[in-house]
């Protein structure tokens, strides 16, 4: 033993030190070719080679002193190449924001109005397809579809492009000052002003309930990613649908971006007798099996069992239909996936983003940043595999600029039709 | 000429299969590979990564000869335990997920998760003396004390492995021992401990006595809020000096450590320093609050004593061999001070080095690495060790005839 470690002291005088870069790019590739446990097929070794030679190149001037900035875009390349959402690179401002939003408080830290709006095409138009629960915009009751035709007064159609209109938009919310926004809303093409006032808002998002004037209730669940506010307040909105009478309940997932484990499975209790997730790492060392049934969460861990009373839970049991889309990922896949399973409410929509077997999981990099790396895959009860994307039962493609141009959410009326409720506008 | 051929073409097939799926030892060795060689930050000297995995994997090809590609953990535990003492670092261990689990109990204020009758020992030839009897727990209550020696364990002669089948089994066994020549029989019922493990203060002819067993916390329990309770009562009973043993102690938390440590000192602090650039951690306390400051951004404070205490009063700590880590620290933080006498033996030598278990490795366990020296304030490094101000050597014989030479000499010097 002796003898071996003075072989090794030896032979530490022929190391050259590893510039910053290269121990940035080392780190990110032992985990990723360890740990990964996604859908790619590529070769790993293979892959994290080539882009090693990559680095080497961008490195070449700098040599020992090669700074992490260096070694970042490459392996935002490599990640890259495995097409795989539940796989990517969080700089360590990324990696504040999640965990900001974890808390559930992610501060806008400038004054919005709280709406994401996308152009629409042959038109300076802009459409709003997403509004943040408890903002300006929200409390105006601006809502999914609207298409703002004017600011303060001033048609879109007389700005020379997209930038300019979302640069004046900003700036009329940063002053601070009331801003007039001029809609088209619904198939009818109403007109309104709608007078808000930008403020500091919190970006971090919750599920919303809300009730049409036909009885049916939207719920929407835009991402699992408070922990231990989106479960529970799931259950305290089901509860309030069924104080108020709701005749049925419309789960919108469209956009649901996924989140933490623990609230989807305590969100799927609202809807299902069982709520079940088994999730198995690549070698198998640690299973984790989570279930809700009976008001009781258990949590097997490598066969050692926490469970807890879950005092709050409601449960529907009325009408239900589960909206989906192309940007509905991860935890709101299987979400929707075990819906559609216990078969207690249609899929209406199109075809899920595709991450919806796997989880993944984040790994501090020695920048500050982290690698968030596809590590467990998820089954049923039953031992089957949870699938990787949720198939609606209704297909209904959409487009933004039918929804633009005509006022009508197609996959939504679809999905009153399944309920059985005639459509009668928004 | 055809046969050949065939042979070659099933070699090159079994060889493609090779080289596709790894075995999983070879698995094993390449994830506790990278976790010593990309972190390790400690006082030996460890190669990088790719390097300490070319010098090992020899040995592993050796030991999975014979079975290719269905080598199992067991073979690559083997050259893991071996790198391990090679770099002969205390600190640096495996570590299994039962131990970890121990670890949180302690951070609970509870004793460990097995079922046990409440002692620690050390083995000589004629039995096993009793180092420490955990008061409240079996053997305590059954009438073992420290210095008592256990000769016999349901019928069979004293070993520790004895012992702790024993206590595994989980029910009722005879225990025979003897107290200077004078011998008895027990029979102890192992159980999981409580609160027993959490520091224990007994003032004795005015002088107070506290013992440490190690420097966990949780949210829902401190050890240095025990130990600031400890000196308040302690001087508040107008005790004239404090003996404070830390021999045998496990480790816990460094910070817990600091803030332990400020009972006694008010101020201090350490940083953590990793092999990467721009990682740096200091460490404060002040007023019984924990400060934390990351390389490059504000100080924050992390954790705060209720009622903060400071006392004045003479203070010797006793160390041995095995007082570890986050305890090494606790002395060395009342010596650095110049606050205590440290009385005893050169401590484990895991003084300035911290880390996290890292994994799960894919087998189960994990691998404490060194991936943190520790410095003090104004940069300069902790030593491995802490020296004794008064050398004084465990001596199992004079305890075993019902001496106790480390703290009669910490007694004279109080006195």
């Amino acid at each position: 033993m002796r003898q071996l470690f003075a072989t090794l002291a030896l032979l530490l005088g022929s190391f050259s030190l590893a510039s910053p870069a290269q121990d940035l790019f080392d780190q990110a590739s032992f985990y990723l070719e360890f740990y990964y446990n996604g859908p790619a097929t590529l070769n790993l070794k293979e892959l994290t080679a080539r882009y090693q030679s990559a680095l080497d190149r961008a490195c070449a001037p700098q040599k020992d002193t090669c700074p992490y900035e260096q070694a970042v875009p490459i392996i935002e390349q490599m990640l890259g190449e495995l097409n795989d959402n539940h796989t990517y690179y969080l700089s360590p401002e990324e990696l504040r924001g999640s965990q900001e939003s974890r808390q559930g408080n992610a501060p806008s830290r400038t004054l919005r109005i709280g709406v994401s709006h996308l152009p629409i095409p042959g038109s300076r138009d802009r459409l709003i397809v997403d509004v943040v629960e408890g903002g300006p915009a929200d409390e105006a009751g601006l809502a999914y579809g609207d298409r703002i035709i004017a600011i303060n007064g001033r048609p879109l159609s007389e700005f020379p492009d997209d930038n300019q209109v979302v640069q004046f938009l900003t700036q009329s919310v940063q002053s601070g000052r009331p801003v007039v926004l001029t809609i088209l809303r619904g198939p009818e093409r109403q007109r309104l002003e709608v007078t808000l006032t930008g403020r500091e808002i919190n970006l971090a998002r919750f599920p919303s309930l809300k009730i049409r004037p036909d009885g049916v209730g939207v719920l929407k669940i835009p991402n699992f990613d408070a922990q231990g506010q989106v479960g529970r307040r799931v259950h305290e909105l089901v509860r309030e649908a069924q104080q108020k009478n709701v005749r049925a309940l419309v789960l919108e997932l469209r956009g649901n971006s996924g989140g933490l484990l623990n609230e989807m499975i305590l969100t799927a209790a609202a809807f299902l007798d069982d709520a079940y997730v088994a999730l198995v790492d690549r070698y198998q060392t640690e299973r984790t099996e989570f279930r809700i049934r009976d008001g009781r969460l258990t949590i097997i861990r490598n066969g050692q069992t926490e469970s807890a009373n879950l005092p709050f839970l409601a449960r529907w049991r009325g009408p239900l239909v589960v909206l989906i889309d192309g940007n509905t990922a991860s935890g709101g896949e299987y979400l929707a996936s075990a819906i559609q399973r216990a078969k207690v409410g249609p899929l209406v929509g199109v075809a899920t983003l595709g991450i919806g077997n796997t989880t993944t999981r984040p790994f501090n990099l020695i920048n500050g940043g982290a690698l968030s790396i596809s590590y467990n895959r998820a089954f049923f009860a039953d031992g089957t595999p949870y699938p990787p994307r949720a198939i609606p039962d209704f297909v209904v493609e959409s487009s933004l600029e039918q929804l633009a141009n005509t006022g009508r959410d197609l996959p939504f009326e679809k999905a009153l039709e399944a309920l059985g409720i005639k459509s009668a506008g928004r | 000429m055809a046969l050949r051929h065939a042979l070659l073409s099933g070699m090159a097939a079994f060889a493609l299969v090779g080289s596709a799926v790894a075995s999983p030892a070879q698995d094993l060795f390449d994830q506790a590979t990278f976790l010593i060689g990309f972190y390790y930050n400690g006082p030996a000297k460890v190669p990088p990564f790719r390097e300490l995995r070319r010098q090992y994997q020899p040995e592993l090809d050796r030991l999975c000869a014979s079975e290719g590609n269905r080598c199992g953990f067991d073979k690559a535990k083997q050259v893991i335990e071996r790198i391990v003492r090679d770099i002969a670092d205390p600190f640096t261990v495996l570590v299994t997920r039962d131990q970890l689990i121990d670890d949180e109990r302690y951070g609970a204020g509870l004793g460990p998760a097995a079922p046990r009758v409440g002692v620690w020992v050390r083995e000589l030839p004629q039995g096993l003396v009793v180092s420490e009897a955990f008061p409240g727990e079996p053997a305590y209550e059954a009438g073992l004390r420290r210095g008592d020696l256990i000769t016999q364990i349901a019928g069979q002669p004293a070993t520790l492995a004895r012992l702790l089948a024993a206590e595994a089994a989980r029910s009722p066994f005879s225990l025979s021992y003897s107290r200077q020549g004078v011998a008895r029989t027990v029979t102890l019922s192992p159980r999981v401990a409580e609160a027993t493990m959490q520091p224990r203060l007994e003032i004795n002819n005015n002088v107070a006595y506290l013992r440490i067993y190690h420097l966990y916390s949780s949210d829902s329990y401190s050890t240095a809020q025990r130990v600031h309770e400890a000196a308040r009562r302690a001087e508040q009973a107008g005790a004239r000096g404090m003996v404070i043993d830390l021999r045998d102690a496990l480790t816990g938390y460094d910070s817990e450590a600091l803030l332990a440590a400020a009972a006694f000192t008010g101020t201090g602090g350490f940083i953590y320093d990793r092999r990467f650039q721009g990682l740096d951690e200091t460490h404060t306390v002040e007023n019984g609050k924990l400060y934390v400051q990351p390389e490059g951004a504000q100080k924050e404070e992390q954790n705060a004593l209720e009622r903060p205490y400071l006392a004045r009063i003479p203070l010797v700590v006793l160390v041995n061999r095995h007082t570890y880590n986050s305890a090494e620290m606790l002395a060395y933080f009342l010596q650095a001070a110049g606050r205590a006498k440290v009385v005893g033996e050169p401590t484990a030598g895991a003084l300035g080095m911290s880390g996290s278990a890292e994994g799960p490795l894919i087998n189960g366990d994990f691998i404490a690495v060194s991936s943190l020296r520790m410095r003090n304030l104004d940069g300069s490094p902790f030593p491995l060790k802490v020296s004794p101000d008064v050398v004084v050597e465990d001596d199992l014989e004079a305890l075993v005839a019902g001496r106790d030479p480390v703290l009669e000499r910490a007694l004279e010097m109080l006195r």
